[in-house]
């Protein structure tokens, strides 16, 4: 979604656009994951289009930059680490994994957007705040949207769906 | 195990040896060794070989940012680059 308020030509754009900026004036309140910045860098990164002269990491980092100067919108931490096994001196896993690892028993996705689901799930108990949507412009993640809303217990919604569910 | 010479202010020290009388650390090395650990997990970027600052580009307006974004998006989906980082 934050890449899809700088790409004019993009469906959600708009309804991107809408989001983050009722975010930064306090109308809503957002949390995304860490992940979201190693996803924003590496699109930018890998898209064909014209760097303008600038380097295409330099550009990468100026979205990340952005995206982490945002007003109002927090980053999921990992979590503290936790053992899997119960034993001491155990291998230890950050809450996000572990949250990933109970994902996973009920939604057939991908490690990445597992991690994705996971950071919302660890935000929920972390920030102890219930999440009233789960937002994304990802089919992949839209595609499962009775597990997720079974785990989260808030609906998975494109932008456009939001904009028009909170009247933004 | 090897052995380290640090000089350290005495009231460090002191500070250290208090919490090993108060039976925190079985002794004055496990301290040092404890609060060395933690501090370097702590503080992990000291691994990373990189400065934050480093992780990150210029500073740039939304305005320069949808700019830069109509050139570099242009004929590209987003959704379909970040879908393609996520192995679609």
């Amino acid at each position: 979604m934050f890449l899809a308020r700088y790409a004019s030509e993009e469906k959600e754009h708009e309804s991107s656009k809408r989001l983050i900026q009722a975010t930064e004036e306090g109308r809503l309140k957002a949390v995304t994951s860490t992940l979201t910045l190693v996803e924003i860098a590496s699109s930018v990164r890998r898209t064909p289009g014209k760097f303008d002269g600038k380097t295409s990491s330099d550009v990468a980092g100026s979205f990340v930059r952005r995206a982490l100067s945002l007003r109002n919108l927090e980053y999921v931490p990992l979590g503290g680490e936790m053992s899997l096994d119960g034993r001491a001196g155990g291998t230890k896993v950050p809450l996000m994994f572990s949250a990933a690892l109970k994902a996973v028993k009920t939604l057939p996705l991908r490690t990445l957007d597992l991690l994705h689901i996971a950071s919302a799930y660890v935000a929920m108990r972390i920030l102890r705040d219930d999440l009233s949507y789960f937002t994304t412009l990802d089919e992949g993640i839209l595609g499962q949207g009775k597990p997720i809303r079974e785990f989260l217990s808030c609906p998975a919604v494109r932008p456009s769906e939001l904009v028009r569910l909170e009247g933004l | 195990m090897i052995t380290v010479t640090a000089r350290l202010p005495d009231e460090l020290v002191r500070r250290v040896d208090a919490a090993v009388k108060r039976g925190a650390f079985p002794s004055r090395s496990e301290a040092f060794r404890t609060i060395l650990e933690g501090y370097l997990v702590e503080h992990p970027e000291l691994f990373l070989d990189a400065d934050p600052d480093d992780l990150m580009g210029s500073d740039l307006s939304d305005r320069e940012l949808e700019k830069l974004g109509a050139k570099i998006f242009s004929g590209a989906k987003v959704a379909r680059l970040v879908g393609e980082g996520r192995g679609r």
